[in-house]
């Protein structure tokens, strides 16, 4: 019987936590939240202390983090409407704050290349910034095919292909074409706000955790990444009492684990036709309050963080 | 309020700013009206109505001070960058075909001597757009669409590209004179101005940073306003307002800039363009009439020149008037004795970036741009803010491809203008043969005739206008959360727009509230806390209560709560906060309630929340939930509007009913998305009543 089990608590943010992030060694865990600030934290011994803390990069909560591909910069996005890049040498260095959204910034993503960086936030729209150099970036695109409030965006893990989701109840997916960016699918099924999103790591499914309490599995059925075809072909319905805000697809283990305002943590197993998930197991009470992000660890089977309201940031380990 | 899908035709620059959330104004409309407050003794304050239907507050004594009345304006709206653009979607309505027509017809019934002089003028590119569409010739198709006008009652109809000689011929000058002083700050790049919805964001999200680059030029349709209403209205010996002027433009946009207070004229109380209405209105205009253009006889258009007929021509360069090319050949012309320089466009990183640029000795001397379309905006804006933009002039549009392209074009197929026709439109446009604004000599003679000269005075406010940083107004439940700017920020926008004195006060106004409900929640925390140790010290329920009355006071919980609490800690309960409620079944949102809640939303518009409880028996959240995710009704404002109304109000307030319930049999779905009318715009003490900041939803917040 597999079992998750808690490892170790962080605790040093002030204030509610918003996003967790492994960079892609798997050594280093980046987590940001209400307190304004990001901790940096990494193992030494037994334990994971904070080894840096970014303040002075945003005058509002930070929403969400985005390590580059590369692991070398951080993407940091706040509430005060600014995306601001990190660069991560000895210490870690601010350098460049995008500027552009009207309001609140919600989600940021790097593109598998490291290439483009996308943003989306309040104000309904997904930016995509081309990244020049490293200091310069440019607006490629503002895609405003959202109606509503842009919650997340996310990066095909081969393809520039763009993944967004909305409390317009709907999933977009964007391409470019010739010079400019379109919007080639609406996944449209869920019956509220859809938090997050996530690819596996072929980019031929997508996973969608909502408000509706469920979470869905699209398939795209045609066999070229560039034209998009998703359709639904399994609901997760029943493991959550309340809204689910985040979701994470392991690429080592393909299991998948949901979080959300029921404070509990759900892990699933892949079917072996690739085409459902069962339940695992679940941890209920994971924290004293909302959970608000989780994530797999790239490189360490099992490992899983997650961060709450609580404030604190709490590691798993899955035991078989 | 038929407008409601309008926004679309907006450029995306105007978009991005909320433009389409017409029933939801922003809920940062805090549009910070000075609202002087009698002091008044002691705490505790009534606000009453007395009997002349004026608010007065009401002290603890009795004695009443009347309170002044806070109005909102349109215009004060325009200057916030809160819910600016769902004003300006209101004030725009009053910008249609209905709108000219009726003047139109007013006129015809209106004796000799007071008989309006209706003057239309028409942009080229509006041309371009109706040529395409009918396979004819600019020319061609311009005569056709003057007869059409004059077969309305129309008296004069011109051509804009006459302006925008001026106005090329200004934007030339302003370089020039810049590029001299270019040494000195804020000069180059010089950023065109003939775009509304450019100009408009530039004001709204970039302020003091971007404006001081922008030329001071008026856009070609301002200019024909100064020219009819000023040049036209003396030769006519017409007093201003005796004169209506439309003008058709290929974008919505253009309707925000003629509402512009800048070209207001305060004395005859009219604007230099009374009216915009778009390529698309006269389409649909002409598809309503079941006219067939082609088989319209022939009129010209008008000329400012008595004695000649107006031949049609254009500018070289761009569909959105050739600012850059014609500046380019100015510059090199003046600046390097180049009287015909190569133009080689060089596409950077997307085909709605050119370049164009001047080598002397191998060293670039002049560097030009075209920047269109919302996301080269963006290069242009972010470069220009870190002082790290390399053009001398840069000609910007909020349209990709520009002005040929405008939100308000006429549509090939279904709602959108497809790349062929948009080539088509540009075949037309550039076949018409090119001049430059110099070469015309009704230019000079007008220059010198209405303008005592160039570069004089008059000059000066006929043909240039000014621009106004937007403050940007945080939510003020925010404000709290900022701290001192740190100096790494210091070049960027986030404070420097408000004045300093500004700021403090509205953080002074703002900061009692929020704390007071901070504190509330942790008092209340607090005595759970103090009744769970008591509970665990054996006292009795009463006791607790009791002692928790001595130590708290007014604050203190009521007493069902406290023993609610006792009950809780003394079967083990351990969590002091509040239970997280859980999900309980949907009981309330069955279709009858929600027929129900609909009937009785659309029996008064002005229902509140509470009141829909009491009437249908359901839950206050169920029937909040009812009205926002089922109905999607949402309140436009909550604000208690006094009525004074006269008998005439009483009367035009009839009609307006009336038209009202036209438009709803027309449109059914119309009652759906409006909740209520106009009249919120005058309201009381914003800053207090902001209620529709504590109320977002968490969903909201994330």
């Amino acid at each position: 019987m597999m079992k998750l089990k808690e490892v170790e608590s962080l605790l040093g943010h002030d204030d509610r936590i918003w996003c967790v992030k492994w960079d892609p060694s798997g050594t280093l865990l980046a987590s940001c939240g209400s307190d304004k600030t990001i901790r940096i934290w990494c193992k030494e011994g037994n334990s994971w202390i904070t080894k840096t803390i970014l303040t002075e990069g945003h005058e509002k909560t930070i929403r969400n983090i985005a390590w580059s591909p590369c692991g070398i910069y951080l993407a940091s996005v706040s509430f005060d409407g600014t995306t601001v890049i990190w660069e991560k040498k000895d210490d870690f260095e601010r350098l460049s704050v995008l500027e552009g959204h009207e309001n609140e910034v919600k989600g940021v993503a790097w593109s598998v290349t490291g290439k483009y960086l996308a943003t989306c936030g309040r104000d309904k729209t997904v930016w995509v910034w081309e990244v020049i150099d490293e200091t310069e970036y440019e607006c490629s695109a503002v895609l405003t095919n959202h109606t509503q409030d842009v919650k997340n965006v996310i990066w095909h893990p081969q393809e520039d292909i763009l993944a967004s989701c909305s409390y317009d109840d709907k999933i977009n997916i964007y391409k470019e074409d010739d010079d400019d960016w379109i919007c080639s699918g609406t996944l449209s099924g869920h019956l509220s706000t859809v938090w997050n999103i996530e690819f596996d790591s072929k980019g031929s499914r997508l996973v969608s955790c909502s408000q509706d309490k469920t979470v869905k599995l699209w398939r795209n059925t045609s066999n070229n990444h560039n034209t998009s075809n998703w359709e639904c072909i399994h609901t997760i319905n029943g493991y959550h009492d309340r809204a689910i805000y985040d979701i994470s697809w392991c690429n080592l283990t393909g299991r998948l684990a949901t979080t959300g305002s029921d404070n509990k943590i759900n892990i699933y197993s892949e079917a072996t036709d690739k085409n459902s998930f069962m339940i695992e197991t679940s941890v209920t009470e994971a924290h004293s309050q909302d959970i608000n992000t989780l994530t797999w660890n790239p490189k360490v089977e099992g490992m899983l963080a997650s961060g709450s309201d609580d404030g604190i940031i709490k590691l798993w380990q899955i035991h078989e | 309020m038929r407008n409601l899908g309008m926004s679309e035709g907006f450029s995306s620059a105007l978009r991005l700013t909320d433009l389409n959330d017409f029933i939801h104004p922003s809920q940062e409309c805090t549009k910070p009206v000075e609202v002087k407050k009698p002091k008044i003794k002691g705490s505790k304050i009534k606000i009453g109505i007395s009997n002349d239907g004026l608010y007065s507050q009401v002290d603890q004594d009795g004695d009443s001070v009347q309170l002044k009345k806070a109005q909102i304006t349109l215009q004060d709206c325009l200057a916030c960058s809160g819910c600016i653009t769902s004003a300006e979607s209101i004030l725009i309505t009053k910008q249609s075909n209905e709108e000219f027509l009726n003047i139109i017809k007013e006129n015809k019934d209106k004796s000799k001597d007071y008989k309006t002089t209706i003057v239309v003028s028409i942009s080229p590119q509006t041309f371009a757009s109706f040529a395409a569409k009918w396979n004819l010739s600019i020319p061609e198709v311009s005569k056709k669409l003057s007869t059409f006008f004059k077969q309305q009652g129309i008296d004069y109809v011109f051509d804009t590209t006459f302006a925008r000689d001026f106005s090329l011929y200004e934007t030339a000058n302003e370089f020039l004179e810049r590029f001299k002083h270019s040494s000195s700050k804020n000069q180059l790049p010089l950023l065109t101005s003939a775009c509304p919805g450019w100009i408009c964001y530039a004001e709204k999200t970039h302020g003091e940073y971007i404006l001081p680059y922008i030329s001071t030029t008026k856009s070609p349709q301002q200019i024909i306003g100064s020219l009819v209403k000023d040049y036209l209205a003396v030769r006519l010996n017409k007093p201003t307002n005796l004169i209506y002027h439309l003008t058709v433009m290929p974008c919505f946009d253009k309707k925000l800039e003629a509402s512009r207070d800048d070209f207001y004229n305060d004395i005859y109380k009219t604007r230099d363009v009374d009216c915009v209405i778009t390529s698309l209105e006269v389409d649909s205009l002409i598809t309503e009439q079941n006219v067939d253009l082609t088989k319209l006889p022939d009129s010209p258009i008008d000329s400012f020149d008595q004695t000649a007929d107006y031949i049609q021509y254009s500018h070289s360069g761009s569909g959105s008037g050739g600012y850059c090319e014609y500046v380019f050949k100015r510059a090199a012309k003046e600046l390097y004795q180049i009287s015909s320089v190569p133009l080689n466009y060089r596409i950077k990183r997307n085909k709605d970036f050119l370049e164009l640029s001047l080598e002397q000795n191998g060293e670039i001397v002049l560097n030009f741009a075209i920047a269109t379309g919302f996301r080269n905006i963006q290069t242009i804006v972010r470069n220009v803010k870190q002082g790290r933009c390399n053009y001398h002039f840069v000609e910007i549009m909020a349209c990709p491809s520009g002005c040929l392209n405008g939100g308000a074009q006429v549509r090939d197929k279904g709602d959108k203008v497809t790349p062929e026709f948009l080539k088509k439109m540009e075949e037309v446009y550039h076949a018409v043969p090119c001049q430059l604004p110099e070469e015309n000599q009704l230019v000079h003679q007008i220059y010198s005739d209405w303008l005592e000269g160039p570069n004089s005075p008059k000059a000066k406010i006929m043909l240039h206008t000014q621009y106004h940083a937007r403050e940007k107004i945080s939510n003020g439940l925010e404000i709290k959360c900022k701290r001192k700017r740190r100096p790494w920020l210091g070049d960027l926008p986030i404070f420097k727009n408000h004045a300093p004195q500004q700021r403090e006060q509205r953080l002074f106004e703002v900061k009692p509230f929020a704390r007071a409900s901070i504190s509330l929640v942790t008092k209340m925390e607090d005595q759970r806390i103090c009744i769970k140790f008591c509970v665990k010290n054996g006292f009795k329920g009463a006791e607790i209560f009791w002692m928790l009355q001595t130590a708290y006071g007014d604050a203190v919980m009521s007493r069902r709560r406290a023993f609610k609490w006792y009950k809780r800690f003394k079967e083990g309960r351990e969590e002091t906060a509040d239970n997280e409620r859980s999900g309980r079944p949907s009981t309330s949102t069955t279709p009858e309630k929600v027929d129900k809640v609909l009937e009785l939303v659309r029996e008064d518009r002005r229902i509140t929340v509470r009141e829909v409880t009491e009437e249908a028996g359901i839950s206050f959240g169920s029937t909040q939930l009812i009205m926002k995710d089922i109905l999607g009704v949402r309140r436009l404002n909550a604000v208690l509007v006094p009525k004074d109304l006269t008998f005439d109000k009483k009367n035009a307030r009839k009609e307006t009913a009336s038209l009202n319930l036209e438009a709803t049999t027309d449109d059914p779905e119309l009652l759906k998305r409006v909740i209520t009318g106009d009249e919120t715009w005058i309201r009381k003490q914003p800053n207090r009543h902001r209620s529709g900041v504590s109320k977002m939803s968490r969903d909201q917040r994330k």
